[in-house]
């Protein structure tokens, strides 16, 4: 190959292929086996960079970002963390059972001590709930195309008497509910301390024999609340957006449609971080079907503080 | 079938999914990365890939067949999250990933082998070559903040990080054809 052509190549792979490359590149790739041949070859350097960068970041000393790891077979590669520039939340034991969860290690035990702050619980009671439908610009409000039901078809609420109802745009393949908590609202942390959010909420999806998936997303961003909807939405854009995030997925068994559905995810809030994004929603799986009306209720969101106290000389 | 039997089974059934689906990840990942044009989107796509596959394992017969079985899985997410990102950034047309995920689902083994000698390849690059990649990928480093580090332009990053790729990719190339 011609040292243009594998420059087209690299820079398909780095991301920052032009317009005009990007023709050049597809009718490279549309004539020349050799060129998709190296394509997928570079490719496979790259993934595996990509590996060795996700296991170097787990090695880091003081390592924060723990995983419970329940399975042996379960490799290191598959935690759900996302900073900086990916947006690709979610893994594979998140969506298994509860028997293969990964989440953020809380540290537990003797040696540790915590305290927690619930600064969300939210039932939907309010019968004249009306929210902005757009995602959130300020703090403290929840946002998305929700209204207070009492819950039809058989089901009763998850507590209390009445569900939020999340009612999907016409052919949207996911739909969510979301709020943004500005950590200036709370007290700073304490020497020695380390900071999460947990949030927690209950799903069910009443209306459909399809099978839709829940998921619970935590986004730890250093922007102002009023800053945070642009910098979500330019996150492709900009390796700087997000500092961190967390997504959990859970997708309910056949057999258990109908029920309600308990998902929470929990984020170590990381240095720098001013507000975080709270969603909760549902997407479906097969991106020619529209996902179904959704209940929700018992969300909770939490701070939790845990010390560990220094370790004493021998 | 008692409840007890039914919960063993899905237990089976959720190891062997694990044991495969750890087996074949680090192919299919490689496989995933030649269709999307950024790092990151590789993860978003092996995501749906391991829901669906997870879904669907009841109905694959042979657990031989869960190489090419998940490949045809990654293909349709890849064209997926193509449409999904089509308006807003520069993605490879659809005939082109189609042709690459078609060429690439008969090339799993030689991803295999080219994963396997890839390892002794990095351990022969300089430190600093293969530190300067694992930090170029690391996902708390973007290549503007690692070039500011480091006192260089974006642009001589990149072309240094294409350097490293180039001499991976021979040595990949020297090594299987020494093994044949």
């Amino acid at each position: 190959m011609k040292e243009e052509e594998l420059n087209l190549l690299h820079r398909y792979l780095d991301g920052v292929i032009s317009p005009d490359e990007l023709e050049h590149l597809e009718e490279l790739l549309r004539t020349n086996p050799e060129a998709r041949s190296t394509l997928r070859s570079l490719a496979t350097i790259d993934a595996k960079w990509q590996e060795l960068g996700t296991k170097e970041l787990i090695k880091e000393p003081n390592e924060k970002r723990v995983s419970h790891d329940t399975s042996p077979e379960l490799s290191h590669t598959r935690f759900s963390w996302f900073s900086l520039k990916p947006l690709a939340a979610g893994i594979v034991g998140g969506v298994l059972t509860t028997s293969i969860l990964w989440a953020l290690a809380t540290p537990q035990g003797d040696a540790f001590t915590q305290t927690s702050q619930e600064i969300v619980s939210e039932g939907f009671e309010d019968s004249d709930i009306e929210l902005p439908i757009h995602l959130p610009v300020k703090a403290n409000q929840w946002c998305g195309r929700l209204v207070s039901v009492t819950p039809k078809g058989g089901t009763s609420a998850f507590e209390g008497t009445r569900v939020g109802r999340l009612i999907p745009k016409a052919g949207n393949r996911s739909e969510s509910l979301s709020r943004i908590v500005d950590l200036h609202n709370y007290p700073d942390l304490e020497p020695g301390y380390v900071r999460s959010l947990k949030v927690k909420g209950s799903f069910t999806a009443p209306f459909t024999g399809q099978n839709p998936g829940f998921h619970v997303r935590i986004v730890a961003f250093s922007q102002a609340p009023e800053d945070v909807r642009q910098a979500w939405r330019d996150r492709w854009n900009s390796d700087a957006l997000i500092l961190q995030g967390v997504e959990r997925k859970h997708l309910p068994e056949k057999d258990e449609q109908g029920n309600w559905h308990e998902v929470s995810a929990s984020l170590e809030i990381p240095e720098g971080t001013r507000s975080i994004m709270v969603t909760l929603g549902v997407w479906h799986l097969d991106p020619d079907m529209s996902v179904p009306d959704l209940y929700l209720d018992a969300v909770q969101v939490q701070l939790v503080d845990t010390y560990k106290p220094p370790t004493k000389p021998n | 079938m008692n409840p007890d039997s039914e919960a063993s089974d899905s237990a089976d059934s959720h190891e062997e999914f694990l044991r495969l689906w750890t087996r074949h990840e680090p192919e299919l990942r490689a496989f995933v990365r030649s269709c999307c044009p950024r790092a990151q989107e590789v993860d978003e796509v092996m995501q749906e890939v391991s829901v669906v596959a997870w879904r669907k394992f009841s109905s694959l017969d042979n657990s031989q067949a869960f190489g090419p079985w998940v490949c045809m899985i990654a293909r349709y997410e890849l064209l997926m999250a193509r449409r999904r990102h089509a308006r807003d950034r520069l993605v490879l047309a659809e005939d082109v990933v189609k042709l690459l995920a078609e060429e690439g689902k008969e090339e799993m083994s030689l991803r295999h082998r080219q994963l396997e000698v890839l390892d002794d390849c990095l351990k022969k690059l300089p430190p600093e070559r293969r530190d300067l990649a694992l930090a170029a990928y690391s996902r708390d480093t973007s290549i503007r903040e690692l070039a500011t580090q480091l006192g260089r332009t974006e642009g001589s990053l990149y072309q240094l990080l294409s350097r490293i790729r180039m001499q991976l990719f021979d040595c990949i190339n020297r090594s299987l054809e020494h093994s044949l």
